[in-house]
């Protein structure tokens, strides 16, 4: 069980994480997940859901991918949650962003604030962050980034996002980032997790390996080899 | 000569009172007896071969065919999948013996998924030791070892005699809870 270490930081319940994040998340920050197609963003934000749904901490998933049940069928299925997405504490919001500009962002984070509201979520996975969003003009990027962390920050809401666009005006002003990898060993893949931020949090620096399975995320420290 | 390698490792397996590894040496005509020493004497506990000596179904289908209980033993094979042989729903493939976080991971899955403490079977040091050098086998036994007392487990590390450097002795007569040399 995620233990909430004090009223800033949220435990995520998903075990070995909390222990290189320095502790957990920053309550009602954002949290970027970096990383190339493959790596397990998208299965690490939605465990972060489902962890704290079982503890009673609903969530809210945010999704740009359609059709939105496609991509709910091929969440990985986790032995620790029955039934169905949505349902059971995770709620669903179709977001549709081509081709929008900074004021239908800006409407766009309004309505997520007031669904969350509504659902009382207080954990929220947004995948991905919208190129279209990161394509803004620099300005009207950050303040996109700016409303949405007004909105999540006041509402108590934690949020993972989903990437695979390393973008520098993101990178700087989100609170935390966690970089996913494929790390090639003479032909031997293996995922890697690396926090590279957590505002406010002794966090480790060192890459960790990873394995994604029905029974959650699996961390294990790296095992380095000799130098050829 | 047989009876009594097995009888050794009862009487081994009868008196653990510990948690953590325990390092067991024996000559390379005495495999079998010791393996089937550790099976007829795991006491229902749940029990995880880890195979990097020869793929875990030839393994286990041997020593069924020895008279030995084989039932419900998991494995994490390291050796079946770069052979591309078949595949068996009670184990975990590992696509190479080099990679020894995805045996560590596999391990803790499997302690997931059993909710128990697990009598773990690493066959053998010297096979992992031709995929990894030194340093990389300090760590990874050095993790394991860890891991298992952790968890309140009991590894057995099988390595054949005199086939380790002096290096590697050392570092598992460090690490382990009790030597055991046939």
């Amino acid at each position: 069980m995620a233990a909430e270490t004090g009223r800033r930081i949220i435990g995520t319940g998903i075990p070995g994480l909390d222990n290189i994040t320095g502790g957990g998340l920053p309550r009602g920050g954002m949290i970027l997940i970096t990383g190339d197609t493959g790596t397990g963003k998208t299965t690490l934000a939605y465990e972060f859901l489902v962890r704290g749904a079982l503890q009673g901490e609903n969530g809210m998933l945010v999704t740009s991918n359609a059709p939105v049940e496609k991509y709910l069928s091929q969440l990985l299925s986790f032995s620790f949650r029955r039934g169905d997405v949505p349902g059971e504490g995770i709620t669903v919001m179709p977001m549709r962003c081509d081709h929008l500009d900074i004021d239908g962002y800006l409407q766009i984070i309004k309505g997520i604030g007031e669904a969350a509201k509504k659902a009382g979520a207080t954990r929220m996975m947004i995948d991905p962050l919208p190129r279209s969003l990161l394509e803004l003009e620099e300005s009207q990027l950050v303040t996109v980034l700016n409303g949405l962390s007004s909105v999540l920050y006041s509402n108590g809401i934690t949020a993972m996002m989903v990437t695979d666009v390393m973008h520098h005006v993101a990178l700087s002003m989100v609170d935390g980032i966690m970089h996913l990898e494929a790390e090639d060993r003479e032909g031997d893949v293996l995922r890697t997790i690396q926090v590279q931020k957590m505002r406010g949090n002794a966090h480790s620096l060192s890459r960790y390996a990873m394995m994604l399975s029905h029974e959650g995320t699996i961390l294990s420290r790296l095992i380095r080899r000799m130098m050829e | 000569m047989s009876d009594d390698v097995r009888d050794r490792i009862r009487s081994a397996m009868e008196g653990i009172d510990f948690k953590g590894l325990m390092h067991v040496t024996f000559g390379v005509d005495d495999y079998y007896d010791v393996l089937r020493g550790i099976m007829e004497n795991r006491g229902g506990r749940p029990t995880v071969l880890i195979s990097a000596s020869m793929p875990h179904q030839l393994l286990l289908d041997t020593l069924d065919s020895l008279g030995t209980d084989v039932e419900g033993i998991r494995s994490i094979d390291c050796i079946s999948f770069c052979l591309l042989g078949d595949r068996h729903g009670e184990a975990i493939y590992i696509e190479s013996p080099a990679v020894l976080e995805k045996v560590l991971m596999s391990l803790e899955l499997i302690h997931r998924e059993s909710g128990s403490s697990l009598l773990v079977v690493v066959d053998s040091f010297n096979a992992f030791r031709l995929h990894n050098d030194h340093r990389s086998m300090s760590a990874f036994m050095q993790i394991l070892a860890h891991r298992l007392k952790n968890a309140g487990d009991v590894g057995i590390l099988l390595s054949l005699k005199d086939q380790a450097t002096e290096e590697n002795d050392n570092m598992l007569r460090l690490l382990s809870e009790r030597v055991l040399e046939l």
